[in-house]
């Protein structure tokens, strides 16, 4: 009865639908037709009606954008692995300690307490082939300097810091579920004779089931945002476009080069790269949920 | 006690082995920052050269003879800088730079034609006395004045806070502004519709909840380009309110998602008793769900802030002013326009980054509860 | 209780007094180049200070260095409508063609402020036969040499192709780094330095149209940085470090040679001012002049239409303008500030390019076109892209218009 006069609904949703809508969905649609015309520079008119030929250019044309595509891509497995699956190590050797709880916590979040662009610049400082960290040490120890940001080891040691970022924001969410954990529900497993890696398999892992999707999705959202360390760390997806992601590429076609359809459509890919990507996960889960 | 999780038993891991994997861990992200520290008082050459050493350690610039180099460097007594090796006429007397035969530029050429009114700066009168043999020679210093020291040194710092192109404490105060004026609208804006939409029964639900669903796929970047066109149209480009609007519909979508799963599970009897008791749903709205939500509201608080604060993107395509700069903008100023001073860039980052830890130390313990509460939850 | 309600009133009373005062002057947005390590970066802030102070107005300016990203940023602002009020931008150049209708003809100005007589300097008049700026600052590009570190190793100048080569064998024997640049940051300066030095002259001023077939010596220039890369001529992060650094080591006399701009020049510290000398790009081809370097100005002060059409802001724009592009502002601006064997070599090179000085080719190239062969030049370096195959991907995007 409370909720039947349904008159105050629009002073509560007002507002943030507007906002969502205006700059949101309705630039979202927009988003889709400019990918379609050819349009130079951000305020340009849209000219001449290209259909999907930016599309097809970035499949069969371009191997730049292939190569970013490839980079976000692996990134979303990368970040279920390392950010999640380190986070979720960590957060369960933290548990399983009396003393210094606070202090890894403390320490641990870290990184996501500084900008990226900070850890961004630090990164450049260790990676530096003349006087970078990484090559001092190299030299006390008495080896040959590194190309760090080579052709072959680039993409690496950009994911590294992209990865290392964030593992202590999933280790701290993690961690409070673990925590969350009644004790009650381990000593009864302990008298059934569960224990150790077992005990984490069948008891801890299905109770952090929620916690864990949570994070899995957190994760992979963020791995197709990834701009802001990539940018400052490598420019122009040095070494020869190698280390762009489809977010610094879309970033370079649509705001350096001027080529606004071209970027419209990558930003287009990078929609349906992420909602691919859910849609994979959430399959798994309902697969894995009938499994546990 | 025994511990909980991963306990004793036939296990391979033992706690040593757990602690030093932890500590192993924690020095990954300690590391980093101590070595900044480190090298943010001392001079970029130094950095370059030797980033180990500790910064205490007093390290003194020398010129190509090894010599160490003072503030100040010898006068005639004509006020003019002595050289060891100047050249001198037969008479004595310093050799000016143009009789060395430095050239004229050809009135004639395309170049001299281009310059205009503008022109070479070369009346100056002492500029012409700068003739001496820079290739084996140098410069001879005052014995008396201080030498210049290359470590520890707090030039850096200085540069820092009087650079007037990194202003880094007025990128603080934006920084603040942009991403608290963020959280606060998110948060709000995300409970009023997260409470429409779990307790209203409406036409469009569903279509409303696929929406959000699908907000949570559209990143910034499918949608900057009109949107930069409509902030400019309506004058918010180069504002702060301009790249916050935009900050709070994108974290909308989320926002909402949380705090609709916390408030679908808040009791609905004690909204029932305030209505009997004659509230009104926006006083119930005030007075009943956002205190009961107050953990969900802090997570949502606290992703927005940190998202916000470290949005270099957005930031980037919609100001212009270097007066307007958030803390991520200057930073990346800095390591595009000073990219080689790596003293600089340390003691920057340094700045940056204390601050934030001091308050995060003291919130920790809220800053990890209300991350936790809401997304465990939802 | 009463106390401290004066005291909050007082308070509030001051606060709209000192906004009052701050509403007084009209505030003006600048941009320009002159920033980071611009020789001129610090002379510009000090000169915008005083001009704040001298006429009460404030100026809020977002200078920053000249890359792509500035260049975009000014010409996405003007066709949004937030272009600054004075800015320090490209003319005569494919940047400048969009914004010409947004800005405001010198001559239109001397017509409205005849005290004034601002400079008209036809040399960067735009294809119009307007000038709609004030220059501060002619550049010239050429190849700058550590003459000491040659002496080291026993290396004649790189006057010629073969000097050049065997300067870099020598340089690698002594480990030190031949040529100093980054083309993952600013590959620019190279990409057309090599092409000049390919072509005669009426190859280097060709301007093929979409579909027209261009100079070979383009490519065959273009091709030389791959042969100096195989000769081992670059840092070892040639493709994957920035301009700064690269830079810098040449100024710390850790790279032998760099191919960069007069505004280079300026940040060469001055102990080295007789150590370092600057010459044209070595010649590759038979038909290509020795003495061909690129120069010209590129840059230049505009007021723009916005501020102009304003009438509580106009008077405040040229007077800025005027003040920073005439008597000593200009000169200080232009920061040719340096000396010794290096203003020498340099009047040499111009002197002796009376007949031979031309515009960068990358200046008269559309944005898209220019970004994508500067994108290639990596890959040409280390022969993953063949140069004709670069150059094929540039002429689909009609850098030189259909």
């Amino acid at each position: 009865m409370l909720y039947r006069d349904r008159r105050p609904l629009l002073v509560f949703l007002l507002l943030p639908l507007l906002l969502m809508a205006v700059f949101l969905y309705y630039p979202f649609v927009v988003n889709i037709y400019n990918s379609l015309f050819d349009i130079k520079g951000l305020i340009g008119k849209p000219g001449e009606f290209l259909g999907l030929g930016n599309f097809s250019t970035f499949f069969t044309r371009d191997p730049v954008a292939m190569r970013a595509l490839r980079n976000s891509a692996l990134m979303m497995p990368l970040s279920l692995v390392f950010q999640v699956g380190l986070g979720l190590v960590l957060a369960l050797m933290v548990d399983s300690v009396r003393r210094g709880q606070q202090f890894f916590r403390i320490v641990f979040f870290f990184p996501i307490v500084i900008s990226a662009t900070a850890i961004g610049l630090m990164f450049s400082l260790f990676y530096s082939y003349e006087g970078g960290m990484l090559n001092q040490l190299m030299v006390l120890m008495g080896r040959d300097k590194v190309l760090w940001l080579s052709k072959e080891r680039a993409y690496t040691m950009l994911v590294i810091p992209v990865l290392w970022q964030y593992v202590g924001f999933y280790f701290v969410i993690l961690l409070a579920g673990v925590n969350a954990i009644p004790d009650e529900i381990f000593e009864s497993a302990a008298m059934d004779g569960a224990a150790g890696l077992r005990r984490i398999w069948y008891i801890t892992l299905p109770l952090l089931r929620d916690v864990l999707i949570t994070c899995a999705t957190l994760a992979v959202t963020g791995a197709i945002k990834v701009f802001d360390l990539p940018s400052v760390i490598a420019r122009n997806g040095a070494p020869n476009g190698l280390t762009h992601f489809l977010g610094t590429y879309m970033h370079n076609q649509a705001f350096v080069a001027q080529n606004v359809d071209y970027g419209s459509a990558i930003s287009i890919i990078i929609v349906l790269l992420g909602v691919l990507a859910a849609g994979l996960m959430t399959a798994l889960m309902r697969r894995g949920g009938e499994a546990l | 006690m025994m511990s909980r999780v991963i306990g004793r038993g036939p296990v391979v891991l033992t706690r040593t082995v757990i602690y030093a994997l932890l500590v192993l861990w924690a020095s990954t992200t300690i590391f980093p920052f101590a070595w900044v520290l480190n090298n943010s008082f001392k001079d970029t050459s130094l950095v370059v050269g030797d980033s180990f050493s500790p910064a205490f350690e007093q390290v003194y610039r020398r010129d190509r003879n090894g010599v160490i180099v003072r503030q100040e460097v010898l006068k005639d007594d004509f006020g003019r800088e002595r050289y060891d090796r100047m050249l001198f006429d037969e008479e004595g007397n310093p050799v000016l730079e143009k009789e060395q035969g430095s050239g004229e530029l050809d009135p004639e050429s395309p170049f001299a034609q281009l310059m205009g009114q503008s022109s070479f700066e070369r009346s100056r009168p002492d500029s012409e006395l700068q003739a001496y043999d820079t290739l084996k020679g140098s410069r001879v210093y005052d014995s008396a004045s201080p030498a210049v020291r290359l470590s520890p040194i707090w030039d850096n710092y200085r540069e820092a806070f009087t650079n007037p192109n990194v202003n880094i404490l007025r990128g603080y105060r934006n920084s603040l502004v942009l991403s608290g004026s963020v959280t606060l609208g998110v948060m709000l804006l995300s409970a009023m519709m997260a409470y429409a939409m779990t307790r209203y029964v409406f036409k469009g639900k569903k279509v409303l909840r696929s929406l959000l669903v699908a907000a949570l796929m559209f990143p910034a970047f499918s949608t900057i380009v009109p949107v930069y066109r409509m902030i400019s149209s309506a004058g918010l480009f180069d504002t702060l309110q301009g790249v916050a609007l935009v900050q709070v519909a994108g974290n909308l979508a989320f926002a909402t998602t949380v705090m609709a799963g916390f408030i679908s599970s808040l009791p609905y009897e004690l909204e029932e008793a305030a209505f009997i008791d004659g509230a009104g749903v926006f006083r119930i709205f005030l007075r009943v769900i956002l205190p009961l939500s107050k953990s969900a509201l802090a997570t949502v608080g606290i992703f927005t802030f940190i998202w916000s604060y470290n949005d270099l993107f957005l930031q980037m395509v919609l100001l212009r002013s270097r007066a307007l700069m958030p803390v991520s903008a200057i930073l990346r100023e800095i390591s595009s326009q000073y990219g080689t001073d790596f003293g600089l860039m340390a003691a920057a980052v340094v700045v940056v980054v204390v601050p934030m830890l001091i308050v995060y130390i003291a919130l920790q313990q809220n800053i990890i509860k209300g991350l936790t509460a809401g997304a465990i939850k939802g | 209780m009463r106390k401290i309600l004066a005291l909050l009133l007082s308070l509030a009373l001051l606060l709209s007094l000192s906004a009052l005062s701050l509403a007084e002057g009209v505030t003006l947005k600048t941009v320009s180049t002159f920033a980071g390590t611009d020789a001129a970066a610090e002379t510009y802030v000090a000169l915008l200070k005083a001009w704040e102070d001298k006429t009460g107005n404030k100026i809020e300016d977002a200078s920053s260095t000249g890359d792509e990203v500035f260049k975009a940023g000014v010409l996405n602002d003007f066709a949004a409508g937030n272009e600054a009020d004075v800015l320090f931008f490209f003319a005569k150049t494919a940047d400048s063609a969009p914004i010409l209708g947004k800005v405001v003809p010198i001559e239109e100005i001397n017509a409205a402020y005849p005290e004034l007589n601002l400079p008209i300097n036809t040399a960067i008049a735009e294809p119009d036969g307007v000038v709609y700026s004030i220059p501060v600052r002619p550049f010239w590009e050429g190849l700058f040499c550590n003459i000491d570190l040659f002496e080291q190793v026993g290396a004649e100048l790189p006057t010629t192709w073969e000097n050049l080569v065997d300067a870099i064998a020598r340089f690698k024997d002594a480990g030190i780094v031949p040529i100093a640049v980054s083309f993952s940051d600013i590959p620019h300066y190279i990409a057309d330095a090599t092409v000049l030095s390919a072509s005669s002259e009426a190859d280097y001023l060709a301007r093929p149209k979409a579909g027209d077939p261009i100079p070979q010596a383009w490519i065959d220039g273009n091709a030389k940085i791959n042969e100096l890369y195989e000769l081992g001529a670059f840092p070892v992060d040639v493709n994957a470090t920035t301009e700064a650094v690269t830079s810098q080591m040449f100024r710390d006399k850790k790279a032998a040679m760099q191919m960069d701009g007069s505004w280079f020049a300026n940040g060469i510290p001055e102990e080295n001012y007789d150590t370092t000398v600057v010459l044209p790009f070595p010649v590759t081809s038979a038909e290509a002049q020795p003495t061909a370097f690129m120069g010209g100005v590129s840059m230049g002060f505009y007021v723009s239409r916005k501020a102009w059409d304003d009438p509580a802001r106009r008077d405040a724009a040229v007077d800025l303008l005027a003040y920073l592009t005439t008597g000593d502002n200009a000169v200080a601006l232009a920061a040719f500030q340096f000396k010794g064997k290096l203003l020498e070599s340099s009047f040499e090179m111009l002197n002796a390019g009376l007949t031979t000085m031309y515009g960068p080719i990358q200046d008269a190239m559309d944005p898209e076109a220019r970004s994508y062969w500067f994108s290639q030049i990596p890959g040409i370096a280390d022969g993953t892209v063949v140069p004709a195959d670069a150059w094929k991907g540039v002429m689909e995007l009609a850098p030189f218009g259909k």
